[in-house]
C-alpha cells in the first residue's frame, strides 16, 4: 500500500483537533490548520486521506503505552464555580483525549516529556495548558461573550433563534424520548398541542393504521366524494427533504435530534404551495466527532388492550333485554310457538352457565421489542455514523403486527471550504393485519353462544331457530384458517449534501435527495373462507396482490450570505429547487385455492372472473425559487422577509407559477437598555408575522384537458378515446393568508419559559367541485371558491420549581393550552347541493355538512327534548320553534363541534440523584361528540347481536318512565337528534416514565460503558371521558408499557 | 467590495448565467407532464389516431343506453309515441303517462341530456384540434372525413336535442331552443330561438356535406377498401338524410326535397352504396338468416356492440315486466293486417316472434352467429321517400303515391299498391301509417307527431301539446346555465 507520508502527518495532526467546540468556530480551525502550515488538502488526495485515517484509527485502538505519567485535576465554571462535566481534554498533537466527569474530575495520562492540553466545551472559551510533569492542574473555563445561541432549523437553512420572527417551537430528540419510545409522532402530539391527533375512534390502537394530524386546524373538505384523503395533513420535512407519513411513522425514535413545527406564515412560506397545512421539521442526528462510540437502545414494549369502554350485557341480561324487545313476542300463535322454542334453546344455555367473553377472544397482550444500535466517530475531516434498528410492534389484535428493519450510513467529510455529507437509509417494514377481522364482530355476538361444541370443535355457525333465517356465523372460523393480510415495503433513501464557503460569510449549498419505495400489499383467503360457501369449486379462494413503486428525485442549490455593519445584522438566503414525483402502482387478483397452505398468487388456478387489472400512475413536477432576508438591529429590532415561487405540473397551464411572501417583524424588548440589566426578565421578544402559503391536494391532472380509453367496449374493431372531464386550466392552489403575534418570555434566570401566540388564518380559494350546467358536457369540475377561517391561541409555559446547585437536580413543570375555531365563510353551490343529497340519505349518525358561518366539523342533528314519558316516542323541535313527533332533516341545526374548543398538556419532570421521574396528561375541554355506541348499541340495538347494557336499564318501557331512550320494542331506526350530541371532556394521562441513569455508579466508572440509562415508560394508561362510548370499535385500544434500556460504549 | 468580487467573477461566466436563462425557459415544458393512464389532449390530438380514436369513443357512447342504444330509439322515444303496450309495472310506465317529474324518468331525461351533451363536448375537443391541426399528418382523406363527421355528427345530435327538449317550429319557432354548444370549455353556452338553432344546425350539416364531399363513400369499391364500412360512420349521404331531415322540421320544403331527392337518386342508382333489402334475405330457410332489420338500406348506423344484452331485456321473455312490445290486437292495427290484410308485410310478418307463451317485437333480435347482429339504424334511405312524398302530395300526388309504392314494394307488399289518385290528405294518411310501421321501434314516429305539432298521438290517453311534445331540460341546467 502506498500513501502519501505528508498527507499522514496531516490527518494525524487534523485528528487531534476533533472537538466540538473548535468545529463549530471554524475560523479558529481554518486559523490554527493554516498556521501550522498545513494548507488545504486537496480533494484528489481525499481517498489516501481516509486510508490513512482509518489506519490511524486502528494504531490508536491497539497502540500500548508505557512510562506513562498522570495528570488529574478538576474543571470549574470561572464565575459560578460549579464543576464542569463533560468537558474534553485532549493532548495537543496526539490522538488522545478524555472527558471529565460528573463531577468535573478528569485524568489522563501520557509518556513524553512536554505536551498541550486542550480543554474545551461548548459555550466556553478553550483553555490551552502547557504541562511539563505529573500532578494535578484545575482549570476554570470562561464562558464565551458571543452567546452561540440555538439555532432553528427550517429545512432548507438554518435561522438564529433569537433574532427570527417565526412562531415555531422546537422539541429535541433528547425530550421526545423523555416522553415515549413508540414512535415520534405519538411523542410530539403529547408535548404540543396544537399537534393535534384526530381521534380515530374506529382503528384505535392499530399499528397499521396511518393517524391523522392537524396543525393550527382545518384548512381543506374532508373526502367530499372521495376523491381525496385527509387535506389537512402537515407538510413533513426530513432532513431537508419531503417525506410521506408512513415513512416518519416507521422512522427510529433514537435517530432523531430535533423537531421545530414551522406554524406561521415567517416559518413555512419557504415550503409556498405545499405548506398551508403547516410543517413538521425533522432533523436526524449527525455523527459526532471523537474515536468510536457505540449507543444501543433496547426496549420491550407490552401493549395490553383497554376494553374498559365496552359495556355489554351478560348471557342471563342479553336474553333478558331480547325478550323486553319483544323479539319472542307474535300475535301469530304458530310464530309465537316458533319464538318461544328459540327462546327455551337460548334459556338453555344460559341456564348451562354459557357467558362467553367475545371480547377476550381475538385480543392479546403484545410483546413487542425493538433494538437500535448507532456508532458514530471520526475527525474533524472525516465523519461517519452508521444506525441500525429493529422495531417489532406487536398489535393487541391476534396476528396484527408491524415489522420495521432499517439500516443507515452517514458519511461527512470537511475540508477548509468544501463540505459533502451523504447519508444512505434503507428501510424494510412488513405489517400483517389480524386474521381475526373486525373487532366489532366479536362485540356483536352473543354472549349465550358457546365457543365449542360438546366435542370440542370450534362452532361455524349458530342457529337457535329451525330455519337458516336464523342462522348466525362464528367470526372466529376464518382466523383459524390461513388468512393472511400483509403489507410491505421497501424504502431506500440517499440524501447528498454539499456546502461550498466562498468566504466567511458567504456559502453556497447544493443538496441532492432521492428517495425510491417500493410498496406491495397481499391479501389471500384461502378456498374455506367464509365468503366463497357459494363458489364453483374453481373459485374458491383469492389472493389480491399489488404492487408500486415510487420514485422522488429532489435537488437544490442555494446560497447563503451574511453580512455586519455596524450594529446591523443581514442574512440571507437564496434557494432554486427542483423535484420529479412518480408513483406507479398495479394490482390484481387470482382465484381457486385449493388448499390453505397455497399462500401464493402463483397457485392460482385463474384471474378473477371478470375482473382486470387495475392501478394508478402519476407524475408530478416541481421547479421553484426562494428569497429570504433575516435582518437585525442591534439585536432588538428584528425583520424577516420571505418569498417563494413555484411552478408545479398539477396548476392549472394558465397558473403553472405561483408566488408566496411573508414578512416577520419582531422586537427584542429585552435587548434595550432600560431592561438590559435586569436579572429577572432574560428575554421578553415581541414577534408579528404575515404572509401566504398554498396547499395543494388536488388530482393531477384536473387542471389539463385528458382523455381515457374505454377498457371493455369498442366500436367497430376500434377502441375509443373519451375525455376524462371538465378541464379547469385556472385551477390553482388553496391560498391560506396567516397572521401571528407572538410573545416569548423568559423569566428568573431561566427558571420560567413562556411562549404564546394568537393567530388568525384564512384559507382562500378552496377547491371545491363546482356544479356546471349538463351542456357544457359534464356535471361538475373544479374550482377555486369557498373560503374557511381558523382562529385561535396557543400557549406553553414551563417552570423549573426547583433545582439543586449543580442544575443536576430539578423538577420542571409545564402546562400548554392550544385553541382553535373554525367557521366556513364561503362555500360553492354545489356544496349547497351536497347539503341536500346529504339530508336524503337516510342515515342514523349525522352526515357532514357545509354551511356559511359553521365550523366544518359541526355535528347537524334535529334538537330533541328527549323521551315522551307518556309513549316512549321522541320529542323533536321543529326550526320554527313547533314541536313535534315528526322527524325532518329540513329542521337539522348546529346541535354541536367536533372539535375540541381547546386541548392541551400539563405535566411534570425532573432528575434527583440520577432517578428521573416525568408524567404528561393532555386534556381536551368543549367539542361534542356524537355518541354512536348509544345510538347503535342502545337506541337503535339491534337485539339479535350482543348491546349495550344501557339497553337494559335506560330504554323506556312503560308509560309513566322518564328514559334517556326510546321505548325497548321501537325498532324503527332513530336519525340524528341532539339527545346524542355530548359534552366531550377527556383527561389522558397520556405518558408516563421513570428511569435510572448509572453515570454515577461503579457500573459506568470502572468499565468500557460511558453511558447506562434504564428506564420505563406507559402511554395511554387511563383516560378519563364525559362521553360513555366504545373507543376502538374495528381494533381495540391499547395501553402501553414499555421497559428500555440503553447504553453507550 | 463582496458584491464586486462576485461581479468579476460572474463577468468571467457568462455562460452560467446563459445556461441558468435557458433552464429557467424550458422549465414550463418540463412542468407539462405526460400521465400514462390519462393522455393530455395535446399529445392525444398530435398523431391521426388520436382523431381516430377520439371519433370511436364518441360512437361507443352513442350506442349507449341513455343515447340510441336505448333510450334515443328503442327506450324511451318510441314509448312516448305509444307504439308499445306496457305492463303497469314497466319503468316506462310513467314516461308512456307523459309523467316527465316521476323521479326515474326524470332521471332518464337527464341521463340522455348529460350523455349527449359529453358526446358533443368530446367532437368539439376533436374539431378543436383538427381545425388548427396541419392536414399532412393524416394518410388518404381523413382529415375531411374525421372533420367532416365530427361537424355533421355535433349538428345531428344537436337536432335530436332540439326534437326532444325544445317547442317545434310549427308551435313556437321562438321559443328559445337548446344551448348549441361548440366549444369544451366551462363557459355556458347560451340560447337562442328554434329557427336560430336550427339555422346552426343546418350550417354546420351544410359544411359537413361540403368536407364529405371527399368521403370515400362517394368512390366506387376497390380490393382493400369497402365503401360500405362508411356507413357505421356519419358518412357524406348521413349528412345529406340529416340535412333533408333538418330542413323537413324547420318546414323548409324546397331544400328538404332538394337533399331527399338526392338520397333517392342515389338509392336508386344500380350498385348503390344503400341499395333496397332483396327480399331473398327476408324469404330465408334459417330465422337466424333474416334481414329483418333491413340492414343494407341503413345510411347510417351505429355497430353496437353487445346489442344482444341490452335488447334481450326489453325483446324476449327475459324481458318481464319491461317488456316493450306492442300487443298482438295493437301490432294487428299499425300493420292493417285485419283492415287491409297487409299480414304479409315483411315488418309485420318477420317483425314479430313467439318467445315462450307471448309474441315479442322481433326485429333486433340477436340470433347466435345471425349475420345481421349489430346494427342499429339511425338513418334509413325510406325517411328520405317519405320526405319527398309529404312535400309533393299537394303538387305531384303521383309521384307521392310512386314514392311510397315503392317503398312498400320492397315490403312485400307490391301486391297492394296506393293507387294513384289519392287526395294529399290520404296521401298524408298514408304517410303517417308509413311512419308508425317502418319506424317501429327506432323513436322517429314521436318526431314525426312533434313536427306536425299533432293534437292527436295515437294510442295516448290526453291531448299532444307542448307539454307532452318538449321534454324538461335538467333543474342544474336551468338553476346552473340560466335556461329559461
Amino acid at each position: 500500500m502506498i500513501f502519501n507520508n505528508s498527507a499522514f502527518n496531516n490527518s494525524v495532526k487534523i485528528n487531534m483537533y476533533m472537538n466540538k467546540t473548535r468545529m463549530l468556530d471554524r475560523k479558529w480551525i481554518a486559523g490554527q490548520v493554516g498556521g501550522n502550515g498545513l494548507c488545504c488538502i486537496k480533494i484528489k488526495k481525499q481517498c489516501v486521506v481516509i486510508l490513512a485515517f482509518m489506519l490511524t484509527m486502528a494504531v490508536s485502538v491497539f497502540a500500548r503505552q508505557e512510562g506513562e505519567y498522570v495528570i488529574t485535576g478538576k474543571i470549574t465554571d470561572v464565575k459560578t464555580g460549579e464543576s464542569l462535566p463533560g468537558v474534553s481534554v485532549q493532548i495537543e498533537g496526539v490522538n488522545k483525549g478524555t472527558e471529565t466527569d460528573s463531577e468535573g474530575n478528569y485524568k489522563i495520562t501520557h509518556q513524553s516529556g512536554k505536551l498541550t492540553l486542550i480543554y474545551s466545551l461548548l459555550g466556553y472559551k478553550n483553555v490551552y495548558k502547557e504541562i511539563a510533569e505529573s500532578g494535578i492542574y484545575n482549570i476554570s473555563l470562561t464562558p464565551q461573550e458571543t452567546e452561540i445561541g440555538e439555532v432553528i432549523v427550517i429545512g432548507a437553512f438554518t435561522r438564529k433563534a433569537n433574532t427570527y420572527t417565526g412562531a415555531v417551537s422546537t422539541v429535541k430528540g433528547e425530550e421526545l424520548r423523555r416522553v415515549g419510545n413508540q414512535n415520534v409522532l405519538q411523542s410530539l402530539k403529547n408535548i404540543d398541542p396544537v399537534f393535534l391527533q384526530i381521534d380515530n375512534l374506529t382503528a384505535g390502537s392499530n399499528p397499521n393504521v396511518l393517524p391523522d394530524f392537524q396543525l393550527r386546524g382545518q384548512t381543506g373538505f374532508s373526502d367530499l366524494r372521495g376523491d381525496q384523503s385527509n387535506p389537512n395533513l402537515p407538510l413533513f420535512i426530513l432532513d431537508g427533504f419531503e417525506s410521506d407519513l408512513t415513512k416518519i411513522i416507521d422512522l427510529d425514535i433514537n435517530l432523531v435530534e430535533s423537531i421545530t413545527l414551522l406554524k406561521d406564515a415567517t416559518a413555512k412560506a419557504i415550503y409556498g404551495s405545499k405548506a398551508a397545512n403547516g410543517v413538521v421539521v425533522i432533523e436526524t442526528k449527525r455523527p459526532a466527532y471523537g474515536q468510536i462510540r457505540i449507543s444501543y437502545n433496547g426496549s420491550s414494549n407490552i401493549e395490553i388492550p383497554d376494553l374498559t369502554s365496552y359495556n355489554l350485557t351478560n348471557a342471563a341480561e342479553k336474553l333478558e333485554a331480547e325478550r323486553l324487545g319483544g323479539l319472542y313476542f307474535s300475535d301469530n300463535a304458530e310464530t309465537l310457538l316458533n319464538y318461544q322454542l328459540i327462546y327455551n334453546n337460548k334459556l338453555k344455555e344460559v341456564l348451562a352457565g354459557v357467558n362467553t367473553d367475545w371480547l377476550a377472544q381475538p385480543v392479546r397482550t403484545g410483546t413487542g421489542q425493538k433494538h437500535s444500535l448507532y456508532l458514530e466517530g471520526g475527525s474533524d475531516q472525516l465523519l461517519y455514523g452508521v444506525d441500525m434498528s429493529y422495531n417489532n410492534i406487536l398489535g393487541v389484535m391476534k396476528g396484527s403486527d408491524r415489522n420495521t428493519f432499517s439500516g443507515g450510513i452517514s458519511l461527512t467529510y470537511r475540508t477548509k471550504k468544501v463540505l459533502f455529507r451523504n447519508k444512505l437509509s434503507v428501510v424494510y417494514n412488513e405489517a400483517h393485519d389480524s386474521p381475526w377481522g373486525a373487532f366489532e364482530n366479536y362485540a356483536q355476538m352473543n354472549p349465550y353462544s358457546r365457543l365449542y361444541d360438546e366435542q370440542g370443535r370450534l362452532v361455524q355457525y349458530y342457529n337457535y331457530g329451525q330455519n337458516n333465517a336464523t342462522k348466525v356465523g362464528n367470526p372466529m372460523w376464518n382466523a383459524t384458517i390461513n388468512t393472511k393480510y400483509l403489507s410491505k415495503y421497501t424504502d431506500i433513501t440517499n440524501n447528498l449534501y454539499a456546502e461550498w464557503s466562498v468566504l466567511d460569510n458567504l456559502r453556497f449549498i447544493g443538496r441532492f435527495g432521492l428517495t425510491k419505495k417500493s410498496p406491495s400489499s397481499d391479501i389471500f383467503k384461502p378456498a374455506s373462507h367464509t365468503d366463497f360457501v357459494n363458489y364453483d369449486i374453481f373459485q374458491k379462494g383469492s389472493y389480491y396482490k399489488s404492487n408500486g413503486e415510487n420514485l422522488n428525485l429532489n435537488g437544490d442549490l442555494g446560497v447563503n450570505y451574511s453580512l455586519t455593519f455596524g450594529k446591523n445584522l443581514l442574512f440571507f438566503n437564496g434557494q432554486v429547487n427542483i423535484s420529479n414525483i412518480t408513483g406507479d402502482n398495479v394490482y390484481m387478483e387470482a382465484e381457486g385455492f385449493p388448499n390453505d397452505n397455497m399462500d401464493h398468487i402463483i397457485f392460482g388456478t385463474q384471474y378473477k372472473k371478470d375482473g382486470s387489472p387495475g392501478g394508478y400512475e402519476t407524475v408530478s413536477r416541481s421547479a421553484g425559487g426562494i428569497a429570504s432576508i433575516n435582518y437585525s438591529h442591534n439585536n432588538r429590532y428584528l425583520f424577516d422577509a420571505n418569498y417563494r415561487i413555484t411552478g408545479s405540473s398539477e396548476f392549472g397551464a394558465n397558473n403553472r407559477w405561483g408566488s408566496f411572501w411573508s414578512l416577520g417583524a419582531g422586537w427584542n424588548i429585552h435587548n434595550e437598555s432600560f431592561l438590559k440589566e435586569s436579572k429577572q426578565i432574560n428575554q421578553l421578544k415581541l414577534r408579528f408575522s404575515t404572509g401566504y402559503t398554498g396547499s395543494q391536494g388536488f388530482s393531477t391532472y384536473e387542471a389539463l384537458a385528458t382523455v381515457k380509453y374505454f377498457t371493455n367496449t369498442s366500436y367497430n374493431g376500434a377502441i375509443g378515446s373519451y375525455l376524462a372531464g371538465l378541464a379547469n386550466p385556472n385551477l390553482q392552489w388553496q391560498k391560506k393568508y396567516d397572521q401571528n403575534v407572538g410573545l416569548d418570555i423568559v423569566l428568573f434566570n431561566n427558571l420560567l419559559n413562556a411562549r404564546f401566540d394568537y393567530y388568525t388564518a384564512t384559507t382562500e380559494g378552496m377547491l371545491t367541485d363546482i356544479t356546471t350546467p349538463q351542456s357544457t358536457g359534464f356535471t361538475t369540475y373544479r374550482e377555486n371558491l369557498g373560503e374557511a377561517e381558523n382562529r385561535g391561541y396557543e400557549a406553553h409555559l414551563s417552570a423549573r420549581v426547583w433545582e439543586s446547585k449543580s442544575k443536576r437536580n430539578y423538577i420542571r413543570l409545564f402546562a400548554s393550552v392550544a385553541q382553535n375555531t373554525n367557521k366556513l365563510k364561503k362555500i360553492s353551490e354545489s356544496l349547497r347541493q351536497f347539503n341536500n343529497e346529504q339530508d336524503e340519505k337516510l342515515s342514523n349518525l349525522p352526515l357532514a355538512r357545509y354551511e356559511e358561518g359553521q365550523s366544518m366539523n359541526t355535528i347537524w342533528a334535529v334538537t330533541s327534548l328527549g323521551i315522551d314519558p307518556v309513549n316512549g316516542k321522541e320529542i323533536f323541535v321543529k326550526k320554527n320553534g313547533e314541536i313535534t313527533y315528526e322527524y325532518s332533516t329540513g329542521d337539522l341545526v348546529a346541535s354541536g363541534d367536533a372539535q375540541p374548543k381547546i386541548n392541551g398538556n400539563i405535566g411534570f419532570n425532573g432528575e434527583i440523584h440520577n432517578f428521573g421521574i416525568g408524567a404528561i396528561f393532555t386534556y381536551r375541554l368543549g367539542g361534542q361528540i356524537y355518541n354512536q355506541t348509544l345510538i347503535d348499541k342502545v337506541e337503535n340495538a339491534d337485539l339479535s347481536y350482543n348491546t349495550d347494557r344501557r339497553v337494559f336499564t335506560d330504554r323506556w318501557q312503560k308509560p309513566g318512565d322518564v328514559a334517556l331512550y326510546k321505548s325497548i320494542t321501537d325498532r324503527s331506526s332513530t336519525r340524528p337528534t341532539s339527545r346524542f350530541v355530548e359534552d366531550c371532556n377527556t383527561l389522558t394521562l397520556a405518558s408516563v416514565n421513570v428511569y435510572y441513569d448509572f453515570r454515577d455508579s461503579g457500573l459506568v466508572k470502572n468499565s468500557f460503558l460511558k453511558s447506562l440509562k434504564v428506564s420505563a415508560y406507559s402511554n395511554d394508561l387511563f383516560i378519563l371521558s364525559s362521553v360513555k362510548t366504545e373507543r376502538g370499535t374495528s381494533y381495540p385500544f391499547s395501553r402501553m408499557v414499555s421497559v428500555a434500556i440503553q447504553a453507550i460504549f | 467590495m463582496i458584491i464586486m468580487q462576485l461581479y468579476r467573477k460572474s463577468i468571467n461566466r457568462l455562460w452560467l448565467l446563459g445556461a441558468v436563462l435557458f433552464v429557467a425557459s424550458s422549465c414550463n415544458d418540463w412542468l407539462e407532464v405526460r400521465p400514462k393512464s390519462e393522455i393530455p389532449t395535446d399529445i392525444h390530438f398530435e398523431r391521426e389516431s388520436g382523431y381516430a380514436d377520439q371519433l370511436a369513443g364518441v360512437y361507443t357512447a352513442l350506442y349507449g343506453i341513455p343515447l340510441y342504444g336505448c333510450d334515443m330509439s328503442f327506450g324511451l322515444m318510441e314509448v312516448l309515441s305509444q307504439n308499445y303496450d306496457l305492463n303497469t309495472n314497466s319503468v316506462y310506465r310513467y314516461a308512456a303517462m307523459y309523467n316527465y317529474n316521476e323521479t326515474g324518468t326524470k332521471a332518464r331525461i337527464d341521463r340522455l341530456w348529460t350523455m349527449a351533451y359529453n358526446c358533443i363536448a368530446n367532437l368539439n375537443i376533436l374539431l378543436e384540434y383538427v381545425n388548427k391541426a396541419d392536414p399532412a399528418i393524416f394518410s388518404d382523406n381523413h382529415y375531411e372525413q374525421y372533420k367532416g363527421e365530427a361537424l355533421g355528427l355535433r349538428a345531428f345530435l344537436h337536432l335530436d336535442l332540439l326534437r326532444i327538449f325544445s317547442p317545434s317550429p310549427v308551435s313556437n319557432p321562438n321559443a328559445l331552443g337548446i344551448p348549441y354548444v361548440t366549444e369544451y370549455s366551462t363557459a355556458v353556452t347560451g340560447q337562442k330561438t328554434v329557427n336560430e338553432t336550427l339555422d346552426l344546425i343546418i350550417n354546420d350539416l351544410n359544411a359537413a356535406v361540403d368536407i364529405l364531399k371527399a368521403d370515400s363513400i362517394r368512390n366506387s369499391n376497390t380490393y382493400y377498401a369497402d365503401r360500405r364500412e362508411r356507413l357505421k360512420y356519419f358518412n357524406y349521404y348521413a349528412a345529406v338524410a340529416a340535412l333533408a331531415r333538418a330542413y323537413m322540421y324547420k318546414g323548409d320544403k324546397i331544400n328538404a326535397l332538394k337533399y331527399s331527392e338526392e338520397i333517392i337518386a342515389e338509392g336508386e342508382t344500380f350498385n348503390s352504396v344503400f341499395p333496397w333489402t332483396h327480399y331473398s334475405a327476408l324469404e330465408t330457410t334459417y330465422e337466424y338468416e333474416c334481414n329483418r332489420i333491413f340492414s343494407t338500406e341503413h345510411i347510417f348506423s351505429l355497430a353496437y356492440s353487445g346489442m344482444d344484452n341490452v335488447v334481450k331485456y326489453y325483446f324476449t321473455s327475459l324481458a318481464g315486466d319491461n317488456d316493450l312490445s306492442p300487443s298482438e290486437n295493437k301490432a294487428d292495427v299499425i300493420f292493417e293486417r285485419t283492415a287491409k290484410g297487409y299480414g304479409n308485410d315483411y315488418r309485420m310478418l318477420k317483425g314479430f316472434a313467439y318467445d315462450g307463451e307471448k309474441k315479442y317485437f322481433w326485429k333486433y333480435h340477436q340470433y347466435e352467429n345471425g349475420p345481421y347482429n349489430e346494427r342499429l339504424p339511425i338513418i334509413r334511405k325510406s325517411e328520405s321517400y317519405y320526405i319527398a312524398a309529404e312535400i309533393l302530395k299537394d303538387s305531384e300526388p303521383a309521384r307521392a303515391v310512386e314514392l311510397l309504392n315503392i317503398v312498400r314494394s320492397y315490403r312485400n307488399l307490391s301486391a297492394f299498391s296506393l293507387p294513384d289518385n289519392l287526395t294529399p290528405d290520404e296521401i298524408r294518411q298514408e304517410i303517417y301509417k308509413e311512419y308508425r310501421k317502418e319506424f317501429l321501434g327506432e323513436g322517429q314516429l314521436f318526431f314525426y307527431y312533434k313536427r306536425l305539432n299533432s293534437a292527436r298521438i295515437e294510442g295516448a290517453a290526453v291531448n299532444a301539446n307542448d307539454a307532452i311534445y318538449v321534454l324538461p331540460i335538467p333543474d342544474n341546467e336551468i338553476e346552473f346555465g340560466g335556461r329559461k
